[in-house]
């Protein structure tokens, strides 16, 4: 009998301990944080995911950057979403205006951080490595951010990992000043701190946050706040001329000199975007690779397969004009528009995404060159601004500027060059998602909401022109509406 | 009396307590109890029936010719009163308390009838019905049934479960529910429990063919089943933990016995078919009008080929038909099936074996369904203090189904909106019908002929269920159990939709593969102690405890493709490159729970159980609260009381009240089984360029619990008339607070996630009554009637939760029925238009509704037809359903009827909104032969318009019909032939005829089916194949 309750005892006693080891399953299915944190390599490859979540903000941002404004219009096949930002009108059902897409990468990096700070505390993580990529998470966060603010008009700013109950307690922020500010001063930080290695392959370095557009981000930042100076700053320490001793260790782009060096070419058009060369221009870029069956929707979107996104009839007849305005050279900056039966004039399409796996360029040299001379003419450098965009132009062979109706008073020509700043953007930054907020900047700098109305009213039909340009002389329009 | 019982009812029972009480063990002066015995059936009084004591001084004495005895006891007794047993071979052995004073009358009951004094199977051992708390049902079923039922769940029609048939489709599962719902996300499922068995029920994500659900239950012969109880209320379902809180099914298969080797062969052969069609139209002159005019709306030119009506021309014959589709999609199924089952052995080692076969047929031609089953039960005393017993059961099916709900391939679906003038064979231009089958047809619909010949839909599937238990004796007192399980359900799925005869709107001119593997395992132990003692004959305490281990694997595998080279390749390996999807899931789950169960009872008059079951599940979040040694738990605690009126001490009224028993009960049942990726904080793998990374993509929520719910339960025992009426009914209060809800708290700030929020509600009772109203030697005439009604409503809810069901929706609103479906109220059709100028009601995009437009109830007064006028529109749970049974019996026939019914479920009627929206090219009901035409026509049916730019057919209350109906679910007619054959052991020959009637005002095929059994899918009609009627001939032979 005895040993009948012994082995009773014993099978009890296998049974109840190790309940906390039991029930705790590795799902085949599942990633968890033990896993995805194990250790500083899995780490660095899980934050990789951040990068992918970007991926999926390119078509939100195109919508909102570039076929709101002036340059594209949605074409007949266009999808009724596609329409709506076309039409900057907006309704409830439309996926692409949801800011959560956004938030969820916010919500990810305050993830990955609380995730880094237990490392470092159970000694997983060395304190440089923490630094590095807290600078980088920080980065992102910032950038996510600014993205929200300027589409949707104000964003919710926290740091912590979410949960629920807490959102109704996040304080909320209007695109201006204050939040600039806060974004600006978080963005210090990730400047302060060195995270881009220089051993890393060039395509990482150009698809990842790197201290390159860390700076040009702040520089962008600065402008919106309108201290040019601190933004002229940003942006040139970027580029390098001239004198080697001068230049900072940031100093890595620079712009083509002639027509001869192509590097320009392979920018904007060439489906091989890995060639070095454009590596070199681009300061950073959102990535697809068609192998691994990521694809940009933008190809599909502008091809002459589809016409959803096309040029603006006033663009095309602008840029044409501009184009073959000098019967002894050409820019060649107006292949972005790919007219594929050439005795029919209106049947271009937008040639700058000419793969369904090339990137999205967030900001590239000739970016930032016309960005310095923005700066440099707000500060009142209306000579220099002139010599920077000369520098922009001199590479496509192209004929100086013609400066002959500058009006000769300083505010005058201040205005006058501003405008021409905005028109070569079109031709050298068109299609790259950047056209609204560049337009909002100026207009919100004018404070002539107008300048923005007008601008885009243009690519409208005669009915609907008038009505969508009232419509934006609202500021409060600019921004694309939050459905409950 | 009675008057003051009106006035003050508790003060009776305070009365009778105080009486119970205080006269117990005061000495009486006579030694001597005398009473009658008599036999309830026929009143008469029995002679020779054995009188003894129940406890330690055994005394004993027999009745006399008038039934009545005299109980002699020693001096020394000094309890007031005694239990006395009474037994005599054929019939129920019956406990009463007899004293000195009183005359005792005793009825018993034959042993195969029914009783209170009958032993319930029950959790972990037999127990007497009158000796629970809980409320506890024991399921009766006629033998009959048993041997002719291709389900188990069958067995479950005279209940109070409620057991719906998914469709007429052989093999298709079954949705159980009891007492309401308590969950939205979490399972909705009873606990199954077979010998002993927690079985994983789990129903796959997904299925190949839709509309089929793969129920692992029907794969549990009913033939081998020797009872079933169902288990309702928190007292008696606590012992089984948060696994049990929708109720728990307990099933016992038939058992080893001792004695001579015993042989049953069972079998049955019938058909099964479905003689109800709905009236669309066959008659071409009405649908070729129709159908000009949806082409005109369509602006589309005029196809000639179809209204030309010249008989010279070469096509005239093509296009001149009068077929009614449907009779080529009904046909009669056989229903045939097969069991032996032997059983035997010694006082060492007993043994049960059953082999079984089944084959149904359906009504819907080209469906069928094979079933192997075998089942192998043993008892083997290895030692006195060592007993193993071991219940197998393996079974293997396959079947043919068809597609059924929305799937393109649905061929019900097909035959009702093909056109009446075209033919499934090609005719040629001198009216010869051609050996070769028509393509689909110029107005995108398939060729139902082609649909229900040549798509295939096959299913194979493995299922082992198996348990072997060792009992080891300690002490008379107490035992240990250690027990493993194994549980298997493989299944194997592959579909080939042609493209010949096909019209498939994605893939228009591919045929179609779907591939399916899906795997559940489940490996779980038990080990339990087991005590059992009566203390100075009054105090009973019993108890339980244990820890019960589960392993799950869940493996689904899915792979499709489309526009293999030809219909002739049919393998997924040959499907073109785009078009290929795959998709599965796996996960584990494993489980502990501890539980713990007390009963005590004194003198068998008051009863106390108290149960309470911790459970630790790898499903639920690693933060939830509350947690014990780090680990969340999941508490499930239950009390149970009973108290048992008839047998207190002052009681003495057997002659009218043979029993009378209250109960109570209260407990929280916690609920686990759901999704672990709900409760878990996790990452998902994201490509960027040319590396992977990991992202969430939901916010956390770190405080989600498990779902409870709070049960109270209140019930009455009661038999009357000499044992011959029984009743039982209970009320029972649900509140399952802080229901796991994903889409009220999604938030602009990230992806919906999971949390607690809203509550169910819901208050029912359940009635049985069984009576044996005849009870004569040569006739008799038994009834029983089980009603059960209930409501379930939603509370606390920080919003409205609408679940979008794909063209319709359900609401879950504070203070209105869960579930209840949402959209727009019909007034009626405009008729004219100075009545549409009158009421100047607006569509959404601002066109005006116009005369032959539906009136639209504005509740907003708007103006504007939208989403702001949407109401509940009716609710699918029935207001009270039930089973009326009657077996009759004369000599050695016997006729037993099953009613069921249900009254006041409204459903949403998916075929007549396809049949009566007058939108596109399909073929309509002849309800719309009555459609608006002409300005001032008043109908009830508006006009037609292709592409119906008004949202006529939009979900509102024209598509909701009232589900009630009376069904007479089963006629039975039995001959014993034993004096016949009297070489055998009781030969019985039956007819049976299911579904044969069913009274209902309900428009579709037929209202009883289920999507699937969540409360989210109740009460919608989404094509699914009708339940067959069936008239079956069987025979048992016993050897």
């Amino acid at each position: 009998m005895k040993i009948q309750i012994i082995i009773s005892a014993l099978l009890a006693l296998l049974i109840i301990p190790s309940c906390e080891k039991f029930i705790d399953v590795d799902q085949p299915d599942i990633i968890e944080q033990e896993q995805a944190f194990s250790d500083k390599n899995s780490t660095r490859l899980s934050m990789i995911g951040l990068y992918g979540l970007m991926a999926e903000l390119v078509e939100p941002m195109f919508l909102a950057g570039e076929v709101r404004a002036d340059l594209v219009i949605a074409g007949q096949s266009a999808n009724s979403y596609i329409k709506e930002f076309s039409n900057n009108t907006f309704s409830a059902s439309n996926p692409y205006i949801s800011p959560k897409p956004f938030y969820t990468l916010i919500n990810n990096v305050n993830d990955f951080m609380r995730e880094f700070e237990s490392m470092v505390a159970d000694r997983k993580m060395d304190s440089v490595d923490y630094l590095k990529y807290r600078s980088e998470l920080n980065a992102i966060r910032v950038w996510s951010q600014y993205q929200i603010a300027r589409i949707f008009g104000s964003c919710r700013y926290y740091t912590h990992v979410l949960n629920s109950g807490d959102t109704t307690t996040i304080q909320e922020y209007v695109f201006g000043e204050e939040l600039l500010q806060k974004l600006i001063g978080d963005l210090t930080y990730s400047d302060t701190i060195i995270f881009t290695s220089t051993t890393e392959d060039l395509v990482w370095q150009s698809i990842r946050f790197s201290d390159y557009y860390v700076n040009s981000l702040l520089g962008e930042l600065y402008m919106d706040i309108g201290d040019y100076t601190s933004a002229f700053d940003k942006f040139n320490e970027l580029t390098r001329y001239g004198d080697t001793e001068n230049r900072k260790p940031l100093s890595k782009f620079r712009i083509s000199a002639s027509l001869e060096e192509m590097a320009w070419m392979n920018e904007l058009f060439d489906e091989d975007w890995e060639s070095t060369m454009l590596l070199d221009n681009a300061v950073f870029m959102i990535a697809f690779d068609n192998k691994y069956n990521q694809t940009n929707e933008l190809w599909n979107w502008t091809s002459s397969l589809n016409y959803q996104v096309e040029p603006a009839g006033w663009y095309i007849d602008q840029f044409r004009a501009h184009a073959y305005s000098n019967e002894e050279s050409f820019d060649y900056r107006f292949y972005s528009l790919l007219n594929p039966d050439p005795n029919i004039d209106r049947t271009y399409s937008i040639n700058k995404y000419t793969a369904d796996d090339r990137p999205f360029i967030m900001m590239r040299t000739a970016r930032i060159e016309l960005m310095k001379a923005y700066c440099l003419n707000l500060q009142g450098k209306a000579g220099s601004a002139l010599t920077q965009m000369r520098r922009v132009r001199q590479r496509i062979d192209f004929p100086e500027i013609d400066d002959s109706e500058m009006p000769s008073d300083d505010a005058g020509a201040m205005i006058w060059i501003e405008d021409k700043i905005i028109e070569e953007l079109a031709y050298e930054n068109g299609f790259e998602g950047q056209r609204w907020f560049d337009l909002m900047r100026v207009a919100k700098r004018r404070n002539d909401p107008a300048y923005l109305a007008d601008r885009v009213a243009q690519k409208y039909s005669e009915e609907s022109r008038e009505k969508t340009r009232n419509r934006l002389l609202d500021e409060q329009n600019w921004y694309i509406p939050v459905f409950e | 009396m009675l008057r003051i019982m009106k006035a003050h009812p508790y003060r009776l029972l305070l009365a009778l307590l105080i009486i119970s009480v205080f006269t117990e063990g005061i000495a009486q002066q006579r030694k001597a109890i005398t009473g009658y015995v008599y036999s309830a059936a026929d009143n008469l009084p029995m002679q020779g029936i054995m009188v003894s004591t129940k406890y330690r001084m055994v005394k004993s004495a027999t009745t006399n010719e008038s039934g009545f005895f005299r109980l002699t006891l020693s001096d020394t007794v000094r309890v007031k009163s005694v239990m006395l047993t009474f037994s005599y071979p054929g019939y129920q052995a019956r406990e009463q308390y007899g004293n000195f004073t009183d005359t005792m009358w005793v009825y018993l009951t034959k042993s195969d009838d029914y009783s209170i004094d009958r032993e319930v199977y029950y959790p972990y051992a037999n127990q007497k019905y009158s000796n629970m708390t809980g409320a506890v049902e024991q399921v009766d079923f006629a033998y009959s049934t048993q041997v002719m039922s291709s389900s188990f769940h069958q067995l479950l029609e005279n209940s109070s479960a409620r057991v719906t048939s998914s469709s007429g489709l052989p093999g298709d599962g079954y949705a159980i529910n009891f007492r309401g719902y308590s969950t939205i996300f979490a399972d909705e499922k009873p606990l199954i429990v077979l010998d002993g068995q927690i079985l994983g029920n789990y129903r796959f994500a997904e299925t190949t063919t839709e509309g089929f659900y793969q129920d692992p239950l029907v794969n549990i012969d009913p033939r081998n089943i020797e009872s079933i109880s169902l288990l309702k209320d928190a007292s008696a379902t606590a012992i089984y933990g948060a696994k049990a809180s929708n109720g728990v099914i307990l099933i016992k298969t038939k058992s080893a016995k001792v004695g001579k080797t015993e042989f049953d062969i069972t079998g049955h052969y019938g058909y099964n078919y479905m003689n109800k069609r709905i009236p669309v139209i066959t008659n071409s002159e009405y649908f070729k009008p129709y159908l000009l005019e949806q082409m005109y709306g369509n602006g589309q030119l005029i196809f000639d080929d179809y209204f030309i009506e010249d008989p010279t021309y070469n096509q005239y014959y093509k296009y001149n038909n009068t077929t009614d589709w449907q009779d080529y999609i009904f046909d009669f199924g056989r229903s045939a099936g097969a069991n032996i089952n032997v059983r035997g052995g010694d006082a060492i080692a007993k043994y049960f074996f059953s082999g079984g076969y089944l084959r149904e047929e359906g009504s819907v031609r080209n469906t069928d369904y094979n079933r192997f089953n075998i089942r192998f039960n043993a008892d083997i005393d290895i030692a006195e203090w060592l007993v193993a017993q071991a219940n197998m059961g393996v079974t293997y099916s396959n079947g043919n189904l068809k597609q059924q709900g929305l799937s393109y391939a649905n061929p019900v679906l097909n035959s009702l909106i093909k056109a009446p003038f075209l033919d499934p064979f090609i005719i040629d231009s001198t009216d010869t019908r051609l050996p070769l089958t028509e393509d689909s047809d110029v107005l995108g619909i398939s060729n139902p002929y082609e649909v229900i010949n040549n798509s295939e839909a096959t299913l194979s599937s493995y299922n082992f269920f198996g348990t072997i238990n060792f009992k080891f004796k300690i002490s008379s007192s107490l035992e240990a159990n250690v027990r493993g399980s194994s549980e298997l359900n493989k299944i194997n799925e592959y579909d080939f939709l042609p493209n010949h005869g096909f019209y498939n709107n994605e893939y228009p001119h591919y045929n179609q593969i779907m591939k399916g593997i899906s795997n559940f395992t489940r490996t779980s132990a038990e080990f339990n102690l087991r005590y059992n003692n009566v203390f100075k004959e009054v105090h009973h305490l019993s108890g339980i405890a244990g820890t019960r281990l589960n392993l799950d694997q869940i493996i689904q595998d899915i792979g499709t493709g489309v526009g293999t080279p030809s219909d002739e390749f049919k393998d997924l390996g040959t499907a073109r490159e785009e078009g290929r999807t795959k998709s599965g899931y796996q996960f584990l789950r494993n489980e502990i729970t501890g539980f713990l169960g007390l009963s005590y009872n004194f003198r068998e008059v008051y009863f106390a159980d108290i149960t309470l079951a911790a459970d630790a599940s790898s499903n639920i979040g690693t933060e939830t609260e509350p947690q014990i040694l780090g680990v969340p738990v999941a508490l499930s605690p239950a009390v149970g009381l009973g108290w048992d009126l008839s047998r207190l001490a002052g009681f003495n009224y057997q002659t009218v009240i043979n029993y009378l028993k209250l109960r109570i009960s209260a407990g929280q049942m916690c609920n686990v089984v759901y999704d672990p990726y709900i409760s878990h904080n996790f990452y998902t793998p994201v490509q960027y360029y040319t590396a992977t990374g990991y992202a969430k993509l939901k916010v956390q929520n770190e405080e989600l619990r498990w779902e409870r719910t709070n049960k109270l339960n209140f019930g009455v025992d009661l038999s009357l008339l000499k044992q011959r009426l029984y009743l039982s009914a209970d009320v029972y209060y649900h509140q399952a607070p802080g229901l796991l809800n994903n889409t009220s708290t999604e938030t602009e700030l990230g992806n919906q996630y999971w949390s607690n929020n809203g509550d169910l509600n819901t208050l029912g009772s359940d009635v049985r009554l069984r009576y044996r109203i005849i009870d004569r030697e040569n006739l008799r005439w038994s009834t029983e009637i089980s009603v059960a009604q209930y409501s379930t409503m939603a509370a606390n809810l920080d919003s409205d939760l609408i679940f979008d069901f794909g063209d319709g929706q359900k609401i879950f609103r504070n203070n209105k029925p869960a579930g209840a479906f949402y959209g727009y109220e019909v007034l009626g059709v405009i008729p004219s238009e100075a009545e549409a100028n009158a009421l100047d009601l607006y569509h959404a995009n601002g066109t005006q509704f116009k005369a032959g437009d539906i009136h639209f109830h504005d509740i907003n007064g708007d103006k504007i037809i939208d989403d702001a006028d949407k109401m509940v529109i009716g609710n699918p749970a029935p207001d009270v359903y039930g089973s009326l049974v009657n077996i009759v019996s004369y000599r050695n026939y016997s006729l037993l009827a099953d009613l069921s019914f249900t009254a006041g479920g409204e459903v949403y009627n998916h075929t007549r909104r396809i049949l009566e929206s007058m939108s596109g090219f399909e073929n309509q009901s002849t309800a719309t032969l009555r459609r608006w035409q002409v300005d001032g026509q008043e109908t009830d049916i508006p006009t037609a318009a292709w592409g119906d730019p008004m949202g006529n057919s939009r979900f509102s209350d024209r598509w909701i019909e009232d589900g009630s109906y009376v069904r007479l679910k089963r006629l039975t007619f039995t001959v014993n032939l034993s004096p016949w054959l009297k070489s055998l052991n009781n030969p019985e020959f039956y007819v049976t005829g299911i579904n044969l009637l069913t009274f209902t005002r309900y428009l579709g095929y037929d209202p009883e089916f289920a999507y699937n059994s969540s409360i989210l899918w109740e009460g919608i009609d989404y094509l699914l194949f009708p339940q067959n009627r069936t008239v079956i001939l069987g025979v048992k032979i016993g050897l």
